[in-house]
């Protein structure tokens, strides 16, 4: 358990990961639309607005897991998001 | 047949109300007091006389604080030492829950979306606090990472404040997420036991011992993943890029 850098275990925490945060993310920019919504009363365009940016998140940072940009890999956290 | 959700109610033991809120001991509160105590008493017994030729258990508590110190050094540096205590709380706090919810009839807190979101709460606001003492108004770099055009600016500064705010959400519904459906899935195979009868049951009941032990294997791996992503929020938040 000692070495973390273990592919298997990395593997794991990654197929562990990435479905809930993918989905997690579109639901958090929705849900972060609706309440401006709400707080505004433009519904429901803030909310459209919210998912496609919550998507665009999730996309991104599922990239970032997979491919981690070449400015942050010399810091040695490579797989994760930052 | 029961409802396979049924034993993820909480009941109220001992109604209790503090300043108007509700403040009742249930099941997972007494829970929690059992994990508190169990996570206690591994290490009082682990370290008691402590060798330098370590008894099993010994042995077992050194190479989890190990594993843990390895993991804050590779994740957050020599600073993020310092909240060696918390992080190793909540690693040993979500493990145990997790184990200990494996035990039949037991309470699975973790299994408690709200639980979860304390800790994961936590772990944000702790984030953001080291980010804020140790940069600033520099800490808001965060939202515009480096190498984005200027163009892409106005887009990714929402999409950044989503992604931060995801964090915490994904932590909590992940090893909620994991934990419910597990049981859930366990305790419907074992409820095709009792329809197989005596001729198929004992097909389901052998699905239901596969389960189990990966059960176990879920444990830890929730466990790992909530903790090494506490430790890269928080590490992220110490280095800023």
């Amino acid at each position: 358990m000692a070495d973390s850098q273990d592919p298997f275990r990395q593997g794991l925490a990654m197929a562990a990961r990435v479905g809930v945060e993918l989905a997690v993310t579109i639901v958090v920019g929705a849900l972060l639309g609706y309440g401006l919504d709400r707080w505004f009363s433009t519904r429901p365009w803030l909310m459209l607005v919210g998912m496609v940016l919550g998507t665009i998140a999730g996309f991104r940072n599922l990239y970032r897991m997979i491919r981690p940009p070449v400015s942050n890999s010399k810091k040695g956290n490579d797989g994760k998001p930052t | 047949m029961g409802n396979p959700l049924e034993h993820f109610e909480l009941h109220t033991l001992i109604p209790l109300r503090l300043f108007g809120l509700d403040i009742s001991i249930n099941q997972a509160v007494v829970m929690m007091w059992v994990v508190c105590a169990a996570v206690v008493l591994f290490f009082w017994v682990a370290t008691r006389g402590s060798r330098l030729v370590p008894t099993r258990l010994q042995s077992v508590a050194e190479v989890g604080v190990e594993f843990l110190r390895g993991m804050i050094m590779e994740n957050m540096g020599e600073a993020g030492m310092k909240l060696f205590p918390f992080i190793a709380t909540l690693f040993f706090f979500i493990l145990f829950s997790n184990l200990l919810g494996l035990v039949p009839g037991a309470y699975t807190i973790t299994s408690q979306v709200m639980v979860n979101a304390c800790l994961a709460f936590a772990v944000f606001l702790l984030s953001v606090i080291m980010g804020i003492v140790l940069h600033g108004t520099h800490y808001l770099s965060v939202f515009v990472p480096p190498g984005t055009p200027w163009w892409l600016t106005p887009i990714m500064i929402p999409v950044e404040i989503i992604s931060q705010l995801a964090r915490p959400v994904t932590l909590a519904v992940r090893l909620f997420a994991n934990m419910t459906a597990g049981h859930t899935v366990m305790n419907v195979v074992l409820g095709l036991v009792l329809l197989g009868g005596v001729t198929l049951g004992w097909l389901p009941l052998g699905f239901t011992l596969a389960l189990y032990l990966l059960e176990l294997l879920v444990a830890f791996i929730q466990a790992y993943v909530f903790t090494v992503l506490a430790t890269v929020y928080i590490g992220a938040a110490i280095r800023l890029h």
